[in-house]
């Protein structure tokens, strides 16, 4: 591996202190056990790590780190098989954080509904229902309109094949 | 700015985000307001409790070792970096391309164009038939020139020739380099490999050796044959003056002067 130099060391140290605690927590409202957000926190970072010079310091780090967790995560899930994740799922009833229908549709949205739409679309999506953040939120987390994610919001809405329950908790 | 309840808000002034004004005004919102403040403190036990848990020790074994560099490379690294490509790239340019560039272009004129890769030899050829040339006789578009010539100690030698309209032909194996001459053995009927055909202009073709003790060098040698076109600008003239010119070029020269029809 490539040797890194004491400066840049202390920098990933503080970015590590800010920010690993969130994106552990964000890894693991998907991926449930603790040693699989363990595991993605450290790969984020590593991410993170290797991109610090294409990021420009008027970035947030937090919006970058938030979108990296989140498409790996939905990457990590689309890996493993329906029934281990079904398990993986089922089994997290003492964890914190996500009421069972949104795990539910958390689920149904990593494995099925995001599978085919690109990755703009699926944060959004993420951002939307399982976080809860407002559009507002989402365009200064994005960089883009608040009308532009509405745009987003729309077509999902209209496009995806969606039972019309799932369709209702969406709209 | 609206800050309370706003999570996402919350979440990043909690990660050391936002500049001054900002952090300020979330400072002021927060000092006031319990739930908001309970948020931050949460998320900050939150942190503490992963840090004990994960501290960035454990992280280590994930990313690349952490090693004091030796000078050289770290000296290394800082010219290593992308934003001094463009630095490299003009430097390149200008020690690489522009000689290059110079030694192409930059010594010739618009009055002397320098042509030709082909040796010449010192007889001529027409219709398949060799013979003898004479200064005396008219030469053809298409006649085929080989030059002989004869020295009696080793010498460096280069042939060229000018015609009327001010066209220099350097023949010599390996034009465009450094030096425009080729060693030769002492000794008589030397001749170059290969030949020259005459192209349809009209007037004189003055063929030009130019013999030496060292290899002469291209650029001084197409500075002295340019100069004197275009103080001269008659190759008849230019014959006449050659020897004397010649002086500080080579150290000695012959000539052929060939009447074109």
């Amino acid at each position: 591996m490539k040797p890194i130099s004491r400066e840049k060391e202390r920098e990933i140290r503080d970015l590590y202190e800010r920010y690993a605690s969130m994106v552990f927590r964000r890894c693991k409202m998907f991926l449930k056990t603790e040693d699989d957000a363990w595991d993605a926190t450290q790969e984020v970072f590593m991410k993170l790590v290797r991109s610090l010079e294409t990021i420009q310091k008027k970035d947030s780090i937090y919006s970058w780190l938030l979108s990296a967790s989140t498409n790996h995560c939905i990457s990590q899930l689309r890996k493993r098989k329906f029934e281990m994740f079904d398990e993986t799922f089922h089994t997290g009833g003492d964890e914190k954080g996500l009421p069972q229908e949104k795990q539910m549709l958390l689920k149904e949205l990593c494995t099925h509904f995001l599978a085919p739409w690109d990755e703009k679309t699926r944060q959004i999506i993420i951002y939307t229902y399982i976080d809860g953040y407002k559009q507002e939120e989402i365009a200064r987390l994005t960089g883009m309109g608040e009308s532009t994610i509405r745009r987003y919001l729309t077509r999902f809405r209209r496009e995806s094949k969606l039972s019309p329950i799932q369709r209702e908790d969406l709209v | 700015m609206n800050i309370h309840g706003e999570r996402l808000l919350l979440e990043q002034y909690a990660c050391g985000e936002f500049d001054k004004q900002t952090r300020q005004q979330i400072d002021a919102h927060i000092t006031h307001c319990k739930e908001c403040s309970a948020f931050i403190t949460q998320i900050s036990g939150e942190r503490d409790t992963f840090l004990e848990k994960h501290p960035f020790a454990s992280f280590d074994r994930a990313h690349a070792p952490v090693v004091g560099l030796p000078w050289y490379k770290t000296l290394m690294n800082s010219f290593m970096k992308p934003t001094l490509v463009p630095v490299y790239a003009t430097l390149l340019i200008a020690v690489i391309i522009v000689p290059l560039v110079l030694r192409e272009y930059g010594t010739k004129t618009s009055v002397v164009q320098f042509k030709g890769k082909t040796p010449i030899t010192f007889q001529y050829q027409r219709d398949g038939v060799t013979k003898d040339g004479s200064p005396a006789e008219h030469y053809r578009a298409g006649d085929q020139i080989q030059i002989i010539f004869s020295t009696i100690e080793k010498k460096q030698v280069s042939l060229l020739s000018i015609d009327s309209k001010g066209t220099v032909s350097f023949y010599h194996p390996d034009n465009g380099s450094q030096y425009c001459s080729v060693a030769t053995p002492a000794g008589a009927d030397q001749q170059f490999p290969g030949s020259i055909v005459l192209d349809d202009s009209k007037g004189y073709e003055l063929v030009i050796a130019l013999f030496a003790d060292k290899p002469l060098k291209t650029v001084e040698t197409e500075k002295w044959i340019d100069s004197l076109y275009k103080e001269n600008n008659d190759p008849v003239k230019i014959n006449s003056l050659l020897k004397k010119s010649s002086e500080g070029i080579a150290a000695s020269v012959s000539t052929v002067l060939l009447t074109k029809e």
